[in-house]
């Protein structure tokens, strides 16, 4: 059987019967989208990376002992994610209950084209930094992450009610935040989609 | 049951909801009210909620991509065959862990209280002097003569 086909349920369990193989492969499957989860939540690369290494280390002390409860084993990382990063978000506010809000664009036309494009990115990412944190995670889930509305509610430990209130207000508060810069933001919009940021 | 509804005031609401909620692709919908609704869109009257849902879902598209560094995945695998070596040496601290684990240790603990609490105020009321001399005297009386008393008389109080 190809190793590729296993399901995440079969390599759970052979990694942890310390088949250093079956770990490699959980790594390779689900590493981009649970530090892509944790950055977008996070905002910043190094705590991202933190979170995504201690997802996976308690994957390692739980893998084990793991059993299928009727949630999938992806559903269980990103919810071990999501709470890692929750926790990191709570500890911050604690140590800097004051911080700075975040920046935004400036409303002012610029011509080069590459300052502007990294400024829209920015005023993007300022936007959702503001975001509350579980509206935050609940637009992650859905949409960067594409689960349906009932894994997301799963992994959040809400209603699928709850959930969908949560993404309406992100996305009312991040279209309203954004308002003023409409016309600006949604110029050359199509010509900056496929920048990404290393 | 999902079935394409009809254009009502009350489907013009579950639209627009589901535009502010899911954004305006269809396929990000849940499948049954993508079914139901989807349709309705091409009425113009969601054109300014259909707009206001694509500026949402552009904005979302211009957001920084998350690349994970290449270093990541090896050093996370690293720190599997760490964790697996750990495992190997000190093999009984996971059942350590599981025998010294909370669910076990609270019960355990309200125990071990009782039994000293019991302890203590066993040892406290062996103090107490024996029983007075007057109570000791029922021990002399006939259980005998006593029933006798009560089948003729009824009362026991009667004796004297």
């Amino acid at each position: 059987m190809d190793a590729n086909a296993q399901s995440d349920e079969t390599l759970f369990k052979r990694a942890g019967r310390g088949e250093r193989y079956a770990a490699a492969l959980l790594v390779e499957r689900h590493t981009d989208k649970i530090y892509a989860l944790c950055f977008r939540t996070l905002q910043n690369r190094a705590s991202a990376e933190d979170a995504t290494q201690e997802t996976f280390l308690r994957l390692w002390k739980h893998a084990a002992k793991w059993h299928p409860t009727g949630a999938k084993p992806e559903s269980w990382l990103y919810r071990v994610a999501m709470n890692i990063c929750l926790d990191q978000l709570r500890k911050r506010k604690r140590e800097a209950p004051e911080e700075a809000a975040p920046e935004r664009a400036d409303d002012a036309p610029r011509q080069d084209d590459q300052v502007f494009a990294r400024e829209k990115r920015t005023a993007v990412d300022a936007a959702l930094a503001a975001l509350p944190d579980r509206q935050r995670v609940a637009i992650n889930l859905c949409h960067f992450q594409e689960l349906t509305n009932i894994e997301a509610a799963q992994i959040m430990g809400v209603s699928v009610d709850a959930l969908e209130s949560l993404l309406a207000r992100g996305r009312r508060a991040l279209r309203d935040r954004l308002a003023p810069q409409r016309t600006i933001l949604m110029g050359k919009m199509s010509d900056d989609r496929a920048t990404t940021i290393n | 049951m999902t079935e394409q509804q009809p254009l009502t005031e009350g489907a013009s609401e579950v639209l627009r909801a589901l535009l502010e909620t899911y954004g305006s692709d269809p396929a990000r919908w849940p499948v049954e009210k993508r079914v139901s609704y989807a349709h309705l869109l091409t009425e113009n009257q969601f054109d300014a909620a259909m707009a206001d849902a694509q500026f949402v879902d552009e904005l979302l598209t211009l957001s920084t991509e998350p690349v994970a560094i290449d270093g990541l995945k090896n050093s996370i695998v690293t720190r599997y065959s760490a964790t697996v070596q750990d495992r190997k040496i000190f093999p009984w601290l996971g059942d350590l862990g599981r025998v010294l684990h909370w669910s076990r240790l609270i019960p355990a603990g309200v125990l071990a209280s009782i039994g000293g609490i019991g302890f203590v105020v066993g040892t406290l009321a062996s103090d107490i002097d024996t029983l007075p001399p007057e109570y000791e005297a029922y021990a002399y009386l006939e259980v005998g003569a006593l029933t006798d008393l009560v089948d003729e008389e009824g009362a026991l109080w009667d004796v004297d």
